[in-house]
Order: structure tokens, then sequence, then C-alpha cells
């Protein structure tokens, strides 16, 4: 028999450098990651330009705030909820 | 990009006042991301394009331009850019961040009012306001596509700055468990050789298969059966536009007749709706409460789940950029979650409908299909579109259909009745208008006098004239003069 444990090593958790957007929901998953990464590696992380990753998660954070409404559609729940 | 073989078509568009210019991006793009939406169809595109010199004057990128993403003949998305922004970075030299939307947001270019005081099928009524918008509209006037069943039922709406799309909602919802979507015409074509928009409208199919995704296509999902959608009692509230409010209560009927839960598959719970802002008969307000109550009496689930490949009906691989919106997933290795374990696809349990698709290609190389299934997850975003949509639609209202007062609350108003030199014994009266509607027929009135002369009796409520509309009140003169009797009155029972 043997028995196993989920432990988060500091690699590990270096994966992912992005703030989670909701509890359970990394950047990476569900349709809220949008384009992030490629942006900030555009926007220059590497480069140690943190205005640049931090400008770029805030038009991105933006973009999918408003395209939630402003698509056809919207998020118009079907049959009424 | 080309990873997946898709092109992105970039055209001026069709009418435009510069030639036709057409280019292929496909090779250029960093980065992509698409979304399908169930109703709304091609929802929206967002990329990031890296060109030797972004300032070249490039109208094809320009706002309004068309934009068709296609594998081949297919279409994956197709729609017209709405945010082309040229960024320049000083240390990476300049890109463009691209975001596009479906060519069903062209149904939001024109709120107006339309009234059908006769009876209208919900065909009819879209085919009236297509025509209406015939000259300016940018999709095709195709609407074969639009309620090919010919649902009989019949509306007397009032749409008070509607748009196209709010009308469609409008009607789906009135229709029960519909959907409408913008995808391309199959067969017509707009000048630039491109599909055409069309708009389709239909009943929810969620037992067709059209995607399957095995355990090794999945990457993550995450299932969450929605106390939100769980009711099994309907109330709808509704205002007749002839016999003014009423309100009908459906329920299941596996609940006991008391309202203990009996062979239901959860306790007792209400789901309430106001539908007074548009004339309903009670007719029409059943329908939307039983079409309610049969999607909600049993546990419906909200599903995430992302994929690194699918498959079509028969097992066949499928490229990821084809799973659109207004389609089942049929996912086996869900099947133990059914009460018995189901050999084929059973809806809710191992086969869902998809409401969103995300699609998304990086220049890592990584390729990913993020799909929404049976129900939105409630994030901040959703919330935030929905409260905009709502806002939106509240500033562009010139009116109100008809207010009611709300159940049980007393109105008070003001009555006056004066006459001069009346007979002694005559009886006069008043009509007394309730401004709000109520919501009941009250049961009388009662009266509080500020000045009265000459009163011998009332003021009486005349027998059966009370509606929830108004009713008559009168009094009667004690001698020959004038007669006057001012004051308030106050509704009972209502």
């Amino acid at each position: 028999m043997s028995t196993s444990t989920t432990t988060t090593s500091p690699e590990q958790a270096r994966e992912n450098p992005y703030p989670l957007l909701e509890p359970g929901t990394n950047s990476e998953s569900g349709t809220a990651g949008g384009l992030l990464s490629a942006l900030i590696e555009i926007a220059g992380a590497e480069g140690g330009s943190l205005y640049g990753v931090l400008a770029a998660w805030q038009r991105e954070q933006d973009r999918l705030a408003n395209r939630g409404w402003r698509r056809p559609g919207g998020m118009i729940r079907p049959a009424g909820l | 990009m080309r990873r997946d073989t898709l092109a992105l078509w970039a055209y001026t568009p069709p009418g435009a006042p510069y030639p036709l210019v057409a280019t292929d991006y496909g090779a250029h793009i960093e980065a992509l991301e698409f979304t399908t939406v169930a109703p709304g169809g091609f929802g929206d595109l967002a990329c990031i394009l890296k060109l030797p010199d972004a300032r070249l004057p490039r109208p094809e990128l320009g706002l309004f331009s068309r934009v068709a993403l296609r594998d081949g003949l297919f279409t994956c998305f197709s729609g017209e850019w709405s945010d082309p922004a040229l960024v320049l970075d000083s240390a990476h030299g300049e890109y463009m961040m691209l975001s596009a939307l479906g060519g069903g947001a062209a149904l939001r270019d024109d709120p107006d009012d339309a009234a059908y005081p006769t009876a209208t099928t919900a065909q009819g009524i879209l085919a009236a306001e297509f025509s209406r918008r015939a000259s300016y509209l940018a999709l095709d006037s195709d609407l074969s596509a639009v309620l090919p069943s010919h649902p009989a039922n019949t509306y007397t709406p009032v749409y008070d700055g509607y748009t196209l799309e709010e009308i469609l909602h409008d009607l789906t919802g009135a229709l029960g468990d519909y959907i409408w979507t913008v995808y391309e015409h199959p067969t017509h074509t707009d000048a630039a050789g491109f599909p055409t928009w069309q708009l389709r409208a239909h009943q929810r199919d969620t037992t067709t298969t059209h995607y399957l995704a095995l355990g090794a296509d999945i990457l993550e999902w995450r299932v969450a059966p929605s106390m939100q959608r769980a009711y099994n009692v309907v109330q709808v509230a509704y205002v007749d536009p002839v016999a003014g409010p009423g309100s009908v209560t459906v329920s299941d009927a596996r609940l006991g007749p008391d309202g203990a839960q009996g062979n239901a598959p959860f306790r007792r719970r209400k789901l309430r709706r106001n539908l007074g802002d548009l004339p309903l008969t009670a007719t029409q307000a059943t329908a939307i409460a039983n079409a309610w109550l049969a999607a909600y009496s049993n546990p419906s689930n909200k599903i995430e789940i992302t994929l690194r490949a699918v498959r079509d009906a028969s097992g066949n691989p499928l490229p990821l950029s084809h799973v659109r919106a207004d389609a089942n997933l049929f996912v086996p290795e869900l099947a133990v979650r059914g009460q018995r374990l189901s050999s084929g696809p059973q809806p809710g349990v191992n086969q869902f409908y998809i409401i969103e698709s995300s699609y998304r290609e990086m220049a890592s190389g990584d390729v990913r299909l993020a799909l929404q299934l049976d129900n939105y997850a409630d994030r901040g975003e959703a919330l935030l579109a929905r409260l905009q949509i709502a806002d939106e639609a509240r500033q562009r209202r010139r009116g109100i259909y008809r207010p009611v007062q709300s159940a049980g609350a007393q109105q008070v108003g003001y009555l006056s009745i004066r006459a001069p030199g009346a007979s002694a014994g005559q009886r006069l009266g008043v009509g007394v208008n309730f401004v709000p509607v109520l919501s009941n027929t009250p049961t009388g009135l009662t009266f509080t006098v500020i000045t009265s002369a000459n009163i011998g009796s009332g003021p009486v409520v005349t027998a059966n004239t009370m509606t929830p509309y108004g009713c008559e009140v009168t009094v009667t003169a004690a001698a020959a003069g004038n007669v006057v009797w001012t004051g308030t009155y106050t509704t009972q029972g209502a």
C-alpha cells in the first residue's frame, strides 16, 4: 500500500507568475486567460519593465471585462436566469 | 501562426468608399483568441500582430473593416474590427493589438420603437423588424434559418428603444427554450467573396451529439451542479394588455401537493420573475413559466472544460477551431455522474450544450479550446456584462409599459365631487383612476373627508364597478343646493 502527498515546490510556485483571477482558476484556464502571456512577452517582462507588464495586464483585464457585454449575445443566460 | 492552418483575412467592408483590399495576416499573428457564443454566434476575436512597419496605412485593419478567420473553406470566425490599436513600445517596437466583434454585433446598431397591437408570430415580428432596417442592416436578408419550425404562438409586444438583439432575446425567451446565433451563410457571399452573416434562430437542441471529447483530449475540467438553476416552482408576474396584471405559478408534479419534497430531486425552491415590462397574456406567461420549470426542475451544471483535441460525433479528429457554440459536446468519461451508468450520450450527465467556445493559439505553439457548457461560470466579468447590458437598455428607454402597484400595498388618492344646484336626493358620481394600476381588484375603499357640505349619504363605491384600474364613487345630496365632498380614498385588500 502506498500513500502520496501533494506539495508545491518553490519551482512549481514560480511556474505561474500571473495573478490569480479567482480562487481555483489560474490565468491559463477557462476563458479568463486572454492573451496576457503574449502581451507580457512583447511588453518585455524579461527586460524588467514592471510598468510595461502592469500596463499590459491592466489593458488585458479591461478588454476581458468589456468583451463580455460588447460581443453579440452579451452574457445573456439561456432561458432567463 | 498557421500551426493549425488558419488564415486570418482582413478586408475593407463591402460598400466602403475605397477599393477592396484583402490581406491574409495569418503569418504575422503572435497570439490569437476568438470565441463563439450562444446566444450570439461569432463572439469576439483578439490578436496581436507584429508588422514590419505598422505605420503604413492599412484600410483593411481600420474600424469596421471585416475579418474572416478561415480554415480552408470553413469559417471559424467572421466579424468586424472594433478596436484596432497601434502600440509603440520603446523596447520592442510596434505591434498591433486588434480586437473584433462577431457579425451579430450589427444587430445592436439600431435601437428603435415598435409596437405590435395585432397579435403576430415571432417570425412575423422578426421579418417586419428586418424589413424596416433592410437598407442598412449589415446582416444577410435571408431569414430562412429563423424559426424554421414556424412556432404558432403570437405576441403583442411593445418595444421601447429595443435593438434587434434585444427583440431576439425577448422572442426566444417568450417562445421557450429557443436560441439565436449569427454564423456564416452557407451559400451567400459578399463583394469580397467571403460568406455573409446569417441570423439563425431555433429551438435549443440538447440531444444531438456534435462533438466528442475522450479522456486523453481533456486538459482540465470543472463540473459544478448549480444551485442557482435549481427550481421546481416558477411564478411569473405579467401584465395582460386587456385584463391587466396577473401572475401564474407552475410547479414540478413530483413535489407533494403541500410543497413537501415528495419525489422531487430537491426541496421546494421557487423562481419568481416579473415580466410586467411587456404585454403578455396568461397563456404566454404560462408557456414561459413551463419552459423555465422544464429547464430548472432537475439539477443543471456549470461546466468549464479545456481541450487539447476534439473529435466529431463519429470519433474522427477535428481541428479545435471548428468547435462552435450552440452544439453539444459528449464526454463519455463523465458517465459516472449519472444515477445509472449510461451507455450513450445523456444530456446534463455526460453530454452538454456549448454556450461559449474560446479558442486560443499562442506563439509558443500552445493551442487550446476552453468551453463553457450548460451555463456561464459566475465570474466578475459575467456579472459586469449583465449589469452593463441592463444599464445600457435602461438609458435607451423612453417610457414604461404599465406600472403596477405591489400586491397588498394600499394606495391613497385624492377624490372630489362638487355639483351646484343639485336637487334633494340626487346621486352624483365621479370616476376614480388608480395610478399605478393595482395588482388585484380591491375589496373596497375607505374615505377620509377634508370638506363636505350637503351630503346625504356616501361616498360609496358603485356596485360592480371595482376593477384594478379604478371604480365609480357616488354621493347623494341631502337637500336641494350645492353639494361638495373632497377628501382622500384608501384602497382595501388589493
